[in-house]
């Protein structure tokens, strides 16, 4: 899933979340593919950006496995800092929440 | 590099003609920003003059990351509402941006951009004056690194030698090799630029937050907020090494597990639209 502001989107794009008008009215579902029209009346709706599928950025095609994995490299120098250590468990807890994985909820932050 | 060779080096930068590719409308809007009585207006004719520049200062003031409630509609307008230093930052990010993207350093424009994002997520936490201020510093940060790197093709070519898997800190490679590091260099930068020293000292000390005397607050959220990117892994600054947090400006900045979860997940959010600015 990736953001998109609405003058950046194209036709043939699958909206990942539905869009809401202003009182929280679903006006367009989610899995609905986006044509000419209908990004016209996205315009109109006054929405900055909306969800569509797709990866953002260089993420792509990896397993929640290898995103932790790497997690877990970046933070190499510095992990005997406590602080560290409670800012790796919450980057932990927030990728299992965003790859639909909260059974492997990571261990608690120490700080 | 010896002391006086560093000397030289800080002259070489210190000159404002020297600096890579800074359109002489910046320069205009250093030395006007000198004067005392400047207005808005005049400030934003100058800039639109340059209407490239100008269409870049407004998308960036009107990106959803900035996140201002109404759209931003002229330049004088910007300077009105954001405030002059806000503006003539925008203007340095713009030229900072094509310097960067013809470098071939877009990895590092959006590691930029997501310190600026989160910068200004931590800012709105803290609930600090100038939030918009405290997004320029974070986009501004790195700046050393486009000048060591594209200006002196050189030097960026004997760190890229020394460290080529990227395994230790750039700073640490920098220091040793040069006796300077890219915060210095960007310091410098900011200094010849008359950045105020809410900008300066971000860009100066985000490695060394302790050191900030007139801007200890937007100082400590850089350095927070670099920390955090470095964690999330967005963009690339040279190595993929999260830097060390300092424990002063962590507790200035104040984050609980709470809050810090919630900021988080604000930034990766945001994070997911980075490309549209790229």
């Amino acid at each position: 899933m990736k953001r998109v502001v609405i003058t950046e989107l194209l036709p043939g794009m699958v909206l990942a979340k539905p869009v809401t008008n202003t009182t929280g009215l679903p006006v367009v579902p989610a899995g609905a593919e986006l044509d000419a029209s209908m990004i016209d009346r996205l315009k109109r709706l006054d929405v900055p950006s909306v969800y569509v599928e797709g990866d953002a950025g260089t993420d792509a095609g990896k397993t929640l496995a290898e995103l932790e994995a790497e997690l877990e490299h970046r933070f190499r120098r510095v992990l005997q800092d406590p602080l560290q250590q409670g800012i790796l468990a919450a980057l932990r807890s927030h990728l299992h929440r965003t790859h639909g994985n909260a059974a492997n909820e990571g261990t608690p932050a120490t700080s | 590099m010896s002391p006086s060779a560093a000397t030289d080096f800080r002259n070489r930068i210190e000159q404002l003609g020297d600096l890579p590719a800074l359109p002489t409308v910046v320069q205009k809007l250093a030395a006007m920003i000198g004067r005392a009585n400047v207005s808005a207006e005049e400030i934003g004719s100058l800039i639109e003059k340059d209407q490239v520049l100008a269409a870049k200062v407004l998308r960036l003031a009107n990106s959803p990351f900035y996140g201002f409630p109404s759209r931003i509609a002229s330049v004088p307008h910007a300077v009105v509402v954001l405030g002059l230093n806000v503006v003539k930052g925008l203007t340095l990010c713009a030229t900072a941006y094509d310097i960067m993207k013809s470098a071939g350093m877009v990895p590092l424009w959006r590691h930029s951009l997501a310190v600026a994002i989160t910068s200004q997520i931590l800012g709105k936490h803290l609930d600090v004056k100038n939030p918009e201020e405290v997004f320029v510093a974070g986009l501004l940060h790195d700046l050393g690194k486009v000048l060591l790197y594209v200006k002196w093709p050189e030097v960026g070519a004997k760190i890229t030698a020394a460290n080529p898997l990227g395994e230790r800190p750039m700073l640490d490679v920098e220091q040793e090799l040069f006796s300077v590091s890219h915060a210095d260099v960007g310091g410098w930068l900011a200094n010849a630029w008359h950045l105020p020293s809410t900008l300066r000292e971000p860009i100066l000390f985000h490695h060394q937050p302790g050191a900030a005397q007139d801007a200890p607050l937007q100082t400590a959220i850089v350095h927070v907020a670099d920390v955090l990117v470095k964690g999330i892994g967005c963009g690339h600054s040279g190595d993929d090494l999260v830097p060390p947090l300092s424990r002063q400006a962590w507790e200035l900045v104040g984050l609980t597990d709470q809050t810090l979860a919630t900021c988080l997940a604000r930034a990766a959010d945001e994070f997911l639209a980075i490309d549209d600015y790229l």
